[in-house]
């Protein structure tokens, strides 16, 4: 492939590697619902964490196509897992650390890097996600220390993190125009006014930890507010969305995991002395189908990871391959369980997962629908 | 006490694509096209020793390997994994090797580039699996030799403890440096490479070599150097025949009893 270079040859190759040998062992156990913290903390260990954070803040400072890349393959195994490693790296040090004191890097972007800390990063209230100006979590400065109260749904990692980086309004009104009067605030897990209420059982992800939180009184040192004051949308609207470049990369390893599984099964599959994959033109013609789809989207994927490394914008690029990624997913895996009969809904196949996490993309991280119409706005 | 460590690398079909390997029937070698290669995996845990002996007794660590040009891909990856140097041995007159061949131009390769205190190599490789290479390399470079390590521990300045495994138990042996070290599997775990190693793997030397660059004798080297020849291949034919066997239990079980001991 064009984005390929030796040294990312050599990367992919021990992404396989550790995919195969840590990642697939804790799938059965992450399906249940446990989260692979130690597995995450590995990841740390190798710079993976970090790969598109600069050297300066303690990261790897690689670049974008190597991200991807890493997503891509820690998908064909877990999109939980891929989702998790988002979720502690570009989600949570690649959204804060350009906006940190030099102290909060060492507090918390340094030990995140590392897989020391975990951090989380999350905004949602009842009213949304993008809502910001209705939102009801507020801090107020008293003293030396932010008093933070309200609370947050759809939290992920809510109950796992040791450090949670929430959003919170901090003018007496946020402007719905300008959307300033929010800012973020690091509240560590042990503060005795963070506590954490329902942990969702969600159709997938289920390795992946979302619930609700509860911030009564949290009282949080004056350096622990991160960013400019009363102006912390950019933060996520800047970083988040095109951040969604990586829900493309690990839809794609997804796809490609269920293809790969799936031709194997039919060219592997005899009946009456022949496989299917040579008796049924019909079946050569769906996979030959979900193969452009595939190698299309791929091509969408790394182009739009290599702007990124280019700096250019690809807010509108990014949408597009969460929205495209998620319905492709959920098309390839519904066709490929399909292809493999009966034993295509057996959880024990390896199919269905891929099926059931491929959904949770149309809703986590900003609802596709909600940002469909925020595209609208500006192609 | 410094170590200068030199670690034999082998490029070997990947397992992954063993499904797609063909033998050519009238050379009787591996159709490697369009298969991709990997480091042989008892080499990494070589490797992987030897960056060990490294953090604790500092010293440098040289990776060495015959093969064809494709395998600067294996030595780039050990060059990541912590080797310091890469030297390749890549030339048509070296090819076509068996393993007297291979190990008399290894060690002429080593000994090109200097003098080690440890020469660390897998006990077998992955694909020939003949475990003959270390032991000829000792021979070659007149060098004490130890194959079936698990385990490896610097004693002195000039001796190593080398616990060599046997069928029946482990033995230890004091080795005399230099030597060479053939290891097990079971050596070691094999750590995962850190990310900004494979970035930085390229600023390190990689050295390819031809055999006009060492002092070959033509006679040792490729298919003149190589007394062993591949026999005849034959494809084992895999049928059944189905026999039914009646009787009472004890007339089907003595009729199995007897046509098992045909072939015992």
């Amino acid at each position: 492939m064009w984005y390929m270079t030796e040294e990312r040859e050599m990367l992919v190759k021990m992404l396989r590697e550790f995919a195969e040998k840590e990642i697939r062992p804790a799938v059965p156990e992450m399906e249940k619902g446990a989260y692979p913290r130690e597995l995450l903390k590995k990841l740390g260990q190798l710079g993976l964490l970090g790969l598109v954070v600069g050297e300066e803040y303690g990261g790897s400072g690689e670049d974008w196509i190597s991200y991807g890349l890493m997503l891509e393959e820690f998908a064909k195994v877990s999109s939980t897992f891929a989702l998790l490693t988002d979720l502690s790296s570009d989600i949570t040090i690649g959204l804060i650390h350009k906006y940190c004191t030099p102290e909060q890097v060492e507090m918390f972007v340094k030990p995140a890097l590392r897989g020391d800390i975990l951090l989380s990063f999350y905004s949602t209230e009842p009213c949304g996600i993008f809502n910001v100006s209705e939102y009801e979590t507020r801090a107020v400065l008293d003293g030396d220390e932010w008093v933070i109260n309200g609370g947050k749904i759809f939290s992920t990692n809510s109950d796992v993190a040791d450090v949670n980086i929430i959003a919170c309004v901090t003018a007496d009104k946020v402007d719905p125009v300008t959307q300033e009067g929010i800012s973020w605030f690091a509240i560590p897990a042990s503060d005795p006014g963070y506590s954490v209420g329902h942990i969702e059982n969600k159709l997938g992800w289920k390795g992946s930890h979302t619930g609700q939180v509860y911030l009564n009184d949290c009282r949080v040192p004056r350096n622990y507010q991160i960013g400019p004051l009363n102006k912390g949308v950019p933060l996520l609207t800047a970083n988040l969305v095109p951040g969604y470049c990586a829900y493309g990369a690990f839809a794609l390893g997804s796809m490609e995991a269920v293809f790969a599984k799936t031709k194997g099964y039919l060219q592997g599959r005899i009946q009456g002395g022949k496989s299917l994959w040579d008796t049924h033109q019909v079946i050569r013609n769906d996979m030959a189908n979900m193969w452009i789809l595939i190698e299309n989207f791929r091509g969408a994927v790394f182009s739009a990871l290599e702007n990124r490394n280019r700096g250019e914008n690809i807010f509108n690029q990014a949408i597009g391959l969460k929205v495209e990624g998620e319905k492709l997913m959920e098309h390839v895996a519904s066709q490929c369980i399909e292809l493999h009969g009966g034993v295509g809904t057996v959880y024990e196949t390896g199919i269905e997962r891929f099926y059931r996490d491929a959904k949770m993309l149309s809703v986590g991280c900003g609802s596709n629908k909600t940002l469909v119409d925020l595209l609208s706005y500006f192609i | 006490m410094s170590l200068k460590i030199a670690v034999c690398i082998k490029p070997v079909p990947d397992p992954e694509c063993y499904d797609r390997i063909t033998i050519d029937p009238i050379k009787k070698t591996l159709v490697r096209k369009d298969i991709p290669s990997v480091i042989s995996s008892a080499d990494k845990h070589a490797l992987e020793l030897a960056v060990q002996m490294r953090e604790r007794h500092d010293g440098s660590i040289s990776v060495f390997s015959m093969a064809p040009p494709e395998a600067r891909a294996q030595l780039l990856e050990a060059l990541a994994f912590g080797a310091d140097d890469a030297y390749l041995l890549s030339d048509r007159r070296v090819g076509g090797a068996d393993t007297l061949a291979t190990s008399y131009a290894l060690s002429a390769l080593i000994q090109h580039v200097g003098h080690y205190d440890m020469i660390l190599l897998g006990n077998e490789s992955d694909d020939g699996a003949t475990a003959h290479v270390p032991s000829q390399l000792g021979e070659w470079m007149s060098l004490p030799h130890m194959t079936d390590a698990v385990g490896v521990r610097v004693e002195s300045d000039s001796a190593v403890l080398v616990d060599k495994e046997f069928e029946t138990g482990i033995a230890r042996y004091r080795v005399q440096l230099p030597c060479v070290i053939a290891v097990r599997k079971t050596i070691n775990d094999v750590r995962y490479i850190p990310v900004k190693n494979f970035f930085a793997a390229k600023r390190k030397p990689l050295t390819v070599l031809g055999a006009d660059d060492l002092a070959l004798d033509n006679a040792y080297i490729g298919l003149n150097g190589s007394p062993t020849k591949p026999g005849e291949l034959i494809t084992p034919q895999y049928s059944r025949n189905t026999v039914p066997i009646e009787g009472t239990d004890e007339e089907i079980a003595q009729a199995i009893i007897d046509k098992i001991k045909i072939y015992m």
